[in-house]
């Protein structure tokens, strides 16, 4: 049976409304730092690109309907929050050819630009599922059920027809390749 | 101008001159503004595979912590007093340090004219029995005045600082706490005091039995119930109620600091008396921060070594003063 690391799936978006810990763990897990990198690329300032991320889920916590896209609901929050802060700095100093000013204008523009801006979320989101989806077929499937879709070991067993002690190792496995493959989850849980 | 040379400027390799020349082409067309929006956007998108998110579970914690320091805050009131707090705490930190006697001696009892005063330094408490067989905890850094003998009708002390009262019952001569803006009438009954005169409020929390709070002669006296805080403002000469876990207040008697959505300024103030250290903080945004956390009778090291753990924070110990810094 294919399993798709989907972070769109229910259950995780679920997790997400219900505000439980694992999903926001694991959301700061592989979201945090991406998301800082896209913010810092475009305000150019790391203090309040980060205080920015910091606000993006704390917006996600208030937020209880998101019922489909995940990545591409956390992208928009982030990619408004941006824009404002732009729309604000291009603004402030008025001063005739100030360069600050002039850079955050031409960052808005860019950021501004759907169809650059979908590029971006389009490779965010192969960067957050290339994460799980380097592992083995049999490792993933373990790994997604317990870590995204937030099932027990019990029902994995059911599910898979495999036994709880298959799915410790497999889930250490899991987490030991991605500890080589991917730096991203190296304290993951 | 050349494709390189604006990936160059996206990643930020070019001098000031050069990034000016293409910050110049980039707005001297749409089309340029355009073919710069897409090279920014690939570059960014190609590289997120470099980014880790090893530090996650840091960012994480703060994140809890911010969350739950939201829920039922009432940000307006907070925001007041926290300049309050911070505009008085700068003025309180640039003054030089007084040594006073009494901080080489613990706990003076100083007698005159049957009054006795009985005077706590930083770092230490002291349990006073009053004349009516009345249990008094004076916290550090505290002065409590009170007569040799209660006159027939009232018992009358005055208290500068923090105490837990646990106060014999007698109908026929009620006991008054005089902490100068606010006084407190009771019958019987076990209560906390906190009013330093270099806080921004004076806190009465009841624990057992009814408490009057009385603001001025002219106002109703404010009834407590159990587990139920008065807190005067001073600067609004303002009295408002709050429900609180009482044993959480008067944890000090234990030797335990409990802080709730506490800002970093009083958490210092707290951690002065208690330790007997200076702490500087030149940084407005932790005075600002707010700490929520519990230290359970840990030497001053241990303490900071939890904030250090538990909060963007960072310390230095510089000629014996603690100087904290935002992480």
């Amino acid at each position: 049976m294919e399993t798709r690391a989907d972070l769109n799936n229910g259950i995780f978006l679920n997790l997400v409304n219900e505000k439980s810990a694992i999903a926001f763990q694991l959301m700061f897990k592989l979201y945090r730092a991406k998301l800082l990198h896209f913010a810092y690329s475009y305000i150019s300032n790391k203090q309040d690109a980060e205080e920015i991320i910091q606000d993006v889920f704390v917006k996600i916590w208030k937020t209880n309907t998101i019922h489909t896209n995940f990545n591409g609901f956390i992208y928009k929050v982030t990619r408004n929050a941006c824009l404002d802060y732009l729309r604000k700095k291009k603004l402030t100093l008025n001063i005739e050819n100030n360069f600050q000013q002039i850079e955050a204008s031409i960052n808005y523009n860019a950021l501004a630009d759907d169809s650059a801006s979908k590029i971006i979320e389009n490779e965010l989101e192969d960067a957050i599922l290339n994460a799980v989806e380097y592992l083995p077929e049999k490792c993933k499937n373990v790994f997604v059920k317990s870590r995204i879709e937030g099932l027990s070991h019990k029902e994995i067993s059911k599910e898979l027809n495999i036994s709880t002690k298959t799915i410790e190792n497999q889930i250490t496995k899991a987490l030991k390749q991605m500890r080589l493959r991917l730096s991203d989850f190296l304290t993951l849980l | 101008m050349q494709e390189k040379q604006i990936i160059k400027f996206i990643k930020g390799e070019l001098t000031v001159d050069e990034r000016q020349k293409a910050i110049k082409w980039i707005r001297s067309s749409s089309e340029n503004q355009a073919k710069f929006n897409l090279l920014k956007a690939t570059h960014i998108g190609a590289t997120f595979i470099d980014t880790s998110g090893d530090d996650s579970a840091i960012y994480y914690k703060r994140f809890t912590q911010k969350v739950k320091s939201k829920q039922g805050y009432k940000y307006i009131s907070a925001i007041a007093s926290l300049i309050v707090i911070s505009i008085f705490l700068i003025n309180y930190f640039d003054q030089p340090v007084e040594k006073t006697e009494i901080t080489e001696i613990p706990t003076t009892d100083i007698i005159e004219k049957n009054i006795i005063n009985t005077v706590t330094s930083k770092g230490v408490k002291s349990e006073v029995i009053l004349p009516d067989g009345s249990k008094v905890i004076l916290n550090a850094d505290s002065k409590l005045t009170y007569p040799k003998k209660f006159s027939d009708s009232t018992r009358n002390v005055t208290l500068i600082g923090e105490a837990f009262f646990d106060i014999e019952h007698d109908s026929n001569r009620p006991f008054l706490v005089d902490a100068n803006e606010i006084k407190i009438r009771v019958l019987g009954t076990t209560f906390n005091v906190k009013s330093y005169s270099k806080d921004e409020k004076i806190e009465t929390t009841l624990v057992s039995g009814k408490v009057e709070l009385i603001k001025d002669l002219d106002t109703t006296p404010l009834e407590l119930a159990p587990s139920q805080k008065g807190v005067f403002y001073k600067s609004q000469n303002k009295l408002k109620i709050e429900e609180v876990n009482s044993s959480n207040i008067i944890a000090w008697k234990e030797g335990t600091l409990i802080f709730k959505n506490t800002s970093m300024s009083q958490v210092a103030i707290d951690l002065e008396r208690k330790y007997n250290v200076n702490f500087i903080i030149n940084s407005q945004k932790l005075l600002n921060y707010e700490y929520t956390g519990t230290f359970d009778n840990l030497s001053i090291i241990e303490v900071l070594d939890l904030l250090v753990i538990s909060s963007p924070i960072k310390y230095v110990i510089k000629d014996e003063k603690v100087i904290l810094e935002m992480n």
